[in-house]
């Protein structure tokens, strides 16, 4: 066969570029530790790629959502337990105003006490997170839920639930309304009323023990039902904060998933990257080789 | 006596243009499409024969040109082929990169946006987050923006390599009548073919190859070239010229386009144009324009989404929500040859129904149509402009005339193409997000911002089948697969066309050792010749010395 001298050289030149080419795009992935550099270097790859970075993405923001709730909920279910201690402290003072060898002054005292307590109640109920919404304002969180004025305490939240999503398809409240927190009983009181009554009659000196007893009785039940529902709070919050933890899970369970997918995708496999590069190393130089020896083959040589 | 003499002569002359011969050969072994020659050398006719069958020397016939043109007309369209699909290759790989970079661009900066409004969920008080979700906002803009301008640079390069085609086609057509002149001219000088002026028209032909796919007919040693559908580009020893300019309806577009005498015909992409410039037109049609309008229809179903469910809810002040983006308008243009003095306004609509093509509003005799540039099918046709135009409704938007059309007269719609680009963000305060569902707005209400959020993952774009986000996850994939599938294609093309231009290079380049062994043979013929002078000339001296 004839070769023309011409197309020899350029074909040759050809070649060694293509397999320069080569090392070249081998090296830029041992480089960038990534084999997709460019969408079309595996188009399904590519956009699977995308597809799981991007659920990563919105699983790592239900992540920070829980973390927000995680927050939230942790301060709730601590001022729950405070409001309790509160609770357990004035059932304390009730018993004591129970006992019919009080004096009047022991009464005032008492009463004194209950006072701050009430108070101290009220602060709890009008907690504020980190941000200064209210814990327990339902929707209406910078309206301060409980206020107090001459005709006794008034609920101002709204009994809405503010919902965060915390994972696909479940949502959790974050904050909720407090007026179930304290509940009325048949005379259409709740705690605060109730302890204003008692503490008016126990400063009232001129009332007699027995004439106090309905209303230290009615507080005791107030109390009670304060309690079963300060607690059912309580244990509603235990359980979301527990949902809280299995979620966190089962998201970190996924999320390996997902690193390991993205890492098959989108990761240069050294093993087999340094192996094609020698190979392809390999080759360049067999082709430089033969160029330089096959080249230098010419009739004109022995023409003298 | 004098015979030998001639004898002798004629063979230097044969040895000499042999010499010559291959000297040529090697002082061209390196120039581009130059055919290798050889003597053609025949036993010597001059006059009656004397003696016996004594011959007469020998004499060059002719120096022949060993061109194979099947192997080069073979060359041609592989040529066109393999320009095409490398033209089209190295354009798609802007896009392809573009993509690949962006893959850390638009999709994180859209998952920002609704990160931010997640995390407004959680306190939807909080001035500072409320304003984060403005900041994000911004930024997925301003992502589309670059984009899109990114797009816009690589469509000014096109029409720019456009330009440098046609101005390559034009000059390679003068060059051609030229040459078919001086090879007319030539041919009628005694001395055989005017081999080197044959070269230089076939790689003239060769080179224009790589620009456009042509057709060429030989008639009277001229050359005749066509384009496209047929559009001359040389014939009857005269050139047609072709020129570009902007396209009635799209001004930043160049058409390629030629004076055929009763108006100016233009070279699309559905023609087989071949070359650089068809790769060029291809490009544009089949890709950028597409991926153009893909990443509108992105911008817009964000844009209309969010604004949308902006205007359902009640923002922090408690006023009715107003739109976050600045909603980008339908792009419409009235042909710059519009005879009649109708305006079209066009308005979004069902934006689940918006594709990623453009349209055409036209009068076409009496009838109107509403044409779609994606696959040029006419969508509706009718005598009545009022059920043209409300068959836009069914393409994801409405269209409004005033005025008349006339015969001729169209519009050009195009609802994506623009829409990355004019994308913005048009509140500027945090407290105008509505995210409350109820009016009066309680500072906890997040009923509405939690439906926006969910338009993260609602499939509210292409008929219902695809979220703003995984539009866009098709756009690169449909980006990356039509790369790989040209790269692959072009390899192949490049492939053929290289084994096209070998076989023809072996047919009929230099081979410089086959030249040393010529070199060496004529020389060998040349000294033989003169020791027939030499011996003829002893003759000579011996008859003379006879007479001593």
């Amino acid at each position: 066969m004839r070769i023309s001298t011409q197309n020899f050289y350029s074909g040759s030149g050809a070649r060694l570029s293509d397999l320069q080419a080569k090392v070249g795009q081998t090296m830029q992935q041992i480089a960038s530790g990534s084999k997709l550099q460019t969408p079309s270097q595996d188009p399904t790859a590519a956009v699977r790629a995308l597809e799981v970075t991007q659920s990563m993405a919105v699983r790592d923001q239900f992540g920070k959502n829980r973390e927000s709730l995680r927050s939230n909920l942790g301060q709730v279910d601590s001022t729950l337990s405070g409001m309790l201690d509160n609770l357990a402290g004035i059932n304390e003072q009730v018993v004591l105003a129970g006992n019919s060898t009080r004096t009047n002054d022991d009464l005032a005292s008492i009463a004194i006490v209950l006072k701050g307590q009430q108070q101290q109640m009220l602060g709890l109920a009008n907690s504020t997170d980190s941000g200064g919404n209210y814990l327990f304002a339902g929707q209406q969180s910078s309206t301060q839920p409980f206020q107090s004025d001459a005709s006794g305490v008034s609920y101002r939240g709204d009994e809405r639930a503010q919902l965060v999503q915390v994972e696909s398809g479940r949502e959790m409240a974050i904050r909720e309304g407090g007026r179930a927190l304290f509940p009325k009983d048949g005379s259409g009181k709740d705690l605060f009323a109730q302890l204003g009554q008692t503490i008016a009659q126990l400063q009232d000196s001129s009332l007699s023990s027995a004439q106090r007893a309905d209303s230290l009785k009615a507080l005791g039940q107030s109390i009670e039902s304060t309690q079963s529902a300060l607690s059912g709070r309580q244990t509603s919050v235990g359980i979301r904060l527990g949902e809280l933890d299995r979620l966190d899970d089962l998201s970190g369970a996924r999320l390996l998933q997902s690193t390991q997918e993205l890492t098959g995708l989108q990761d240069v496999d050294y093993n087999q990257v340094l192996s094609d590069l020698s190979r392809q190393q390999l080759s360049l130089q067999a082709a430089q080789k033969s160029f330089q020896m096959v080249s230098s083959l010419s009739l004109f040589n022995y023409l003298g | 006596m004098a015979n030998i003499f001639s004898i002798g002569q004629s063979a230097l002359t044969v040895a000499q243009a042999g010499v010559n011969t291959a000297g040529h050969n090697i002082a061209n072994a390196a120039t581009p499409g130059y055919n290798r020659q050889t003597v053609v050398q025949v036993a010597g006719q001059v006059g009656a024969q004397t003696t016996g069958n004594v011959g007469m020397g020998a004499q060059v016939a002719e120096v022949k040109r060993n061109y194979s043109s099947f192997l080069g007309s073979q060359l041609l369209s592989t040529q066109s082929q393999a320009s095409q699909l490398e033209v089209q290759h190295g354009q798609i790989q802007q896009i392809d990169n573009m993509l690949a970079d962006s893959s850390a661009g638009l999709a994180p900066a859209l998952q920002d946006f609704f990160n931010t409004l997640q995390d407004v969920s959680t306190a939807p008080a909080d001035a500072t987050l409320r304003q984060s979700v403005l900041f994000s906002a911004e930024s997925v803009t301003t992502r589309f923006k670059d984009m899109s301008r990114q797009l816009d640079e690589i469509d000014q390069g096109v029409n720019s390599q456009i330009e440098s085609s046609v101005q390559q086609l034009n000059s390679a057509a003068q060059r051609l009548v030229g040459l078919n002149q001086a090879i007319v001219n030539a041919k009628g000088l005694p001395g055989g073919q005017p081999n080197d002026l044959l070269d230089q028209r076939d790689q003239v032909l060769r080179d224009l190859s790589k620009v456009v796919k042509i057709s060429v007919s030989e008639q009277d040693d001229q050359v005749s070239v066509y384009i496209g559908n047929g559009q001359p580009l040389v014939a009857d020893s005269a050139s047609y010229q072709f020129k570009t300019q902007p396209s009635k309806t799209d001004s930043s577009r160049l058409e390629v386009v030629q004076d055929n005498g009763s108006g100016a015909v233009a070279l699309s992409s559905q023609q087989q144009v071949g070359g650089a410039l068809g790769g060029l037109l291809a490009f544009r049609d089949q890709t950028l324009a597409p991926a153009k309008n893909a990443l509108g229809l992105v911008a817009l179903g964000l844009a209309s989404g969010i604004n949308a469910q902006q205007l359902k809810g009640y923002d922090q002040t408690g006023a009715a929500g107003k739109p976050l983006f600045e909603l980008p308008p339908v792009g419409v243009t009235a042909s710059s040859s519009n005879q009649g003095v109708a305006s079209l306004g066009a308005e979004l609509g069902d934006i689940s129904k918006l594709t990623t093509s453009d349209f055409t509003l036209r009068r076409s005799g009496d009838q109107y149509q509403l044409l779609r540039s994606s696959d040029q099918q006419v969508l509706k046709s009718s005598a009545n402009v009022d059920e043209v135009l409300a068959a836009s409704a069914d393409q994801g938007f409405t269209l409004k005339l005033s005025g008349g059309l006339q015969a001729g007269d169209s519009f050009l719609i195009r609802p994506t193409a623009h829409a990355a680009r004019d994308i913005g963000v048009a509140l500027q305060d945090g407290r105008g997000i509505a995210a409350a569902s109820s009016q009066p707005a309680a500072a906890g209400d997040s009923g509405n911002l939690r439906q926006m959020i969910g338009l993260q993952d609602a499939k509210t774009l292409n008929g219902g089948s695809s979220s703003v986000q995984s539009a866009y996850v098709q756009l690169v994939g449909r980006v990356g697969s039509q790369t790989r599938e040209l790269q692959l294609t072009s390899q192949s093309a490049s492939q053929i066309n290289t084994q096209a231009e070998t076989a023809l290079q072996n047919a009929s380049g230099v081979n410089l050792d086959e030249e040393a062994t010529n070199l060496m043979r004529y020389q060998q013929a040349y000294q033989a010749a003169g020791k027939v002078m030499q011996m003829a000339q002893q003759l000579f001296s011996t008859v003379l010395d006879m007479g001593r």
